[in-house]
């Protein structure tokens, strides 16, 4: 089947999936997914991961992710297999696969799971989720591109004044290695040597607020293939590296107007974004503006504001598991900085536009 | 182990104008509408979620939102089990519109944040549109809750919480 068709496949098979599929009484299977049309106005490529340049893209988008859950008592057990924008369809990744175990109020999580540190980080891949078409780029790309992570969680739910819920979560990573092709010539090799934080998630009934804390240890190498003539590879080393990183964010209901808005201050680099939304029956308009600002780190010297974006958009609920964005952004990088950009742009404005398919099931 | 990426830009040797994109668009909006056309107001009895245990106690409406948002799974000391009609059933939407104010699309979206962030297992959705499926589904466990109009229900229901027909439910 045509790469380019099976997206299409997957959404009309999802208008006959209404719902998640119970397999037994205790085993579940369940999806997601999103594709797009979409195109900016820059030749260098904006959102890592996602690479949208000047040419309409058809891929840079395309989400498709299976999860399979198994429930007995205060047992549990999950799989999730993601082929991320990234990904090619033959090579998806196992986002998570753990064993979990509830005692009272208190889960106990061992596998690979699902870096929890910003409101919608645990479901990033989730599109129909969230009303815009992707989670902001200045904050949800601000973690060396890491959305899971191997190692042990705990979280203990309470209730407060019979209405209110608070939720800790701390975690521990083990090592972990991944590779993030930035260019067609460029990739990171990312080494996490151990990392650990906590998550803070305080729900009322119409509000969450969210505090994380992330500590990681790390070692990176820059490697070029055929950057410039007559030298095939060469590779830059930053080894003995460290992340540390706080977020906080929240968000608002009141009736049909959503406000959000989330900062996280690291090291090596900080950003916020604010965004507001208002359901008219079906329709969803928004807007969100987002801004990051680089550090001294060992990779860059530059200190000071480096990319801004501004969005706005328009999600429809075509069905009720199924959503469609049609959205308007743009990118600024400053000071000869990236900024959204994967490289440092010979332009440093793009303005991209997004039609977007999102489905559950 | 390092793990193969593939991101990069995109090419392909067509264009697509964005005349085409919103052509698109107005097509999806189009078949939503003749969707829409049998989703007309819905007007029926009060409706009370129940149990046919006696173990539980009267809930307050915050600590029924709560469970039917997914925030509380335990009452009373019991794992709780939510049921949920088909979703093309009138009563699921009127039950969610009343309860929280949000329609069938709104609580899709958010049990989907839910259950693939591994947060909380989705209701169970009968596969009969009918209360003898629901009466037999919750008869299995103590601790299965359901929704259905109050007069429809088992004289020997408990009544947890009873949503009423007017959006006055205080």
């Amino acid at each position: 089947m045509s790469k380019k068709l099976l997206p299409l496949v997957l959404l009309i098979v999802s208008f006959y999936s209404f719902a998640t599929i119970e397999l037994t009484e205790q085993l579940s299977l369940s999806g997601f997914g999103s594709t797009s049309i979409t195109k900016s106005d820059n030749s260098t490529s904006v959102i890592i991961n996602r690479g949208v340049a000047d040419d309409t893209c058809l891929d840079c988008d395309t989400t498709f992710g299976l999860q399979l859950d198994y429930f007995n008592d205060a047992f549990k057990a999950s799989a999730q297999l993601v082929k991320r924008p990234q990904d090619e369809w033959s090579d998806p990744e196992l986002e998570w696969a753990y064993v979990g175990y509830n005692i009272q109020e208190v889960e106990f999580k061992a596998g690979r799971m699902r870096l929890p540190i910003f409101l919608a980080s645990e479901y990033y891949y989730v599109s129909h989720a969230y009303n815009y078409a992707r989670p902001p780029e200045e904050l949800y790309n601000s973690i060396l591109g890491l959305t899971a992570y191997n190692g042990l969680s705990l979280t203990w739910n309470s209730i407060i004044l019979d209405e209110y819920q608070l939720s800790i979560t701390p975690f521990l990573g083990l090592s972990d290695s991944t590779l993030v092709k930035v260019t067609s010539n460029f990739e990171i090799d990312l080494d996490i040597e151990e990392m650990s934080g906590v998550n803070f998630l305080l729900s009322g009934e119409n509000y969450r607020w969210n505090l994380s804390y992330f500590n990681a240890d790390f070692g990176q190498t820059f490697q070029f293939t055929n950057a410039r003539p007559g030298v095939p590879y060469f590779e830059l080393a930053f080894p003995d590296d460290n992340i540390e990183l706080y977020s906080l964010g929240a968000e608002y209901e009141f009736d049909d107007l959503v406000l959000t808005a989330e900062r996280q201050i690291a090291n090596l680099r900080s950003t916020w974004y604010a965004s507001a939304s208002y359901r008219l029956g079906k329709f969803v308009p928004y807007i969100q503006l987002g801004e990051t600002k680089a550090k001294k780190t060992k990779v860059s010297s530059f200190d000071g504001k480096s990319g801004r974006s501004l969005a706005a958009g328009l999600r429809y609920d075509l069905f009720y598991n199924v959503s469609v964005n049609l959205e308007w952004q743009k990118f600024k990088s400053y000071n000869g900085q990236r900024g959204s950009f994967v490289e440092v742009p010979q332009e440093p404005e793009a303005k991209m536009y997004t039609l977007m398919v999102n489905f559950v099931f | 182990m390092n793990k193969s990426f593939h991101f990069s830009r995109k090419k392909y040797s067509y264009e697509i104008s964005y005349s085409y994109i919103f052509i698109f668009y107005i097509f999806f909006l189009t078949l939503s509408f003749i969707s829409q056309v049998n989703a007309q107001s819905y007007t029926n009895a009060s409706i009370a979620v129940f149990t046919l245990s006696s173990d539980l106690k009267p809930l307050t409406k915050s600590k029924v939102r709560m469970l039917f948002r997914g925030k509380l799974k335990r009452l009373q000391g019991q794992k709780i089990e939510l049921s949920d009609w088909p979703q093309d059933n009138k009563l699921r939407d009127e039950f969610y519109q009343k309860l929280l104010g949000k329609d069938l699309a709104q609580m899709n979206a958010y049990w989907a944040s839910l259950s693939f962030s591994g947060k909380a297992r989705p209701p169970k959705e009968l596969d009969d549109d009918n209360l003898e499926a629901l009466i037999k589904w919750m008869s299995d466990k103590k601790s299965r809750i359901g929704y259905a109009p109050i007069n429809l229900i088992p004289e020997s229901a408990n009544v947890l919480y009873v949503v009423k027909k007017e959006n006055n439910n205080e």
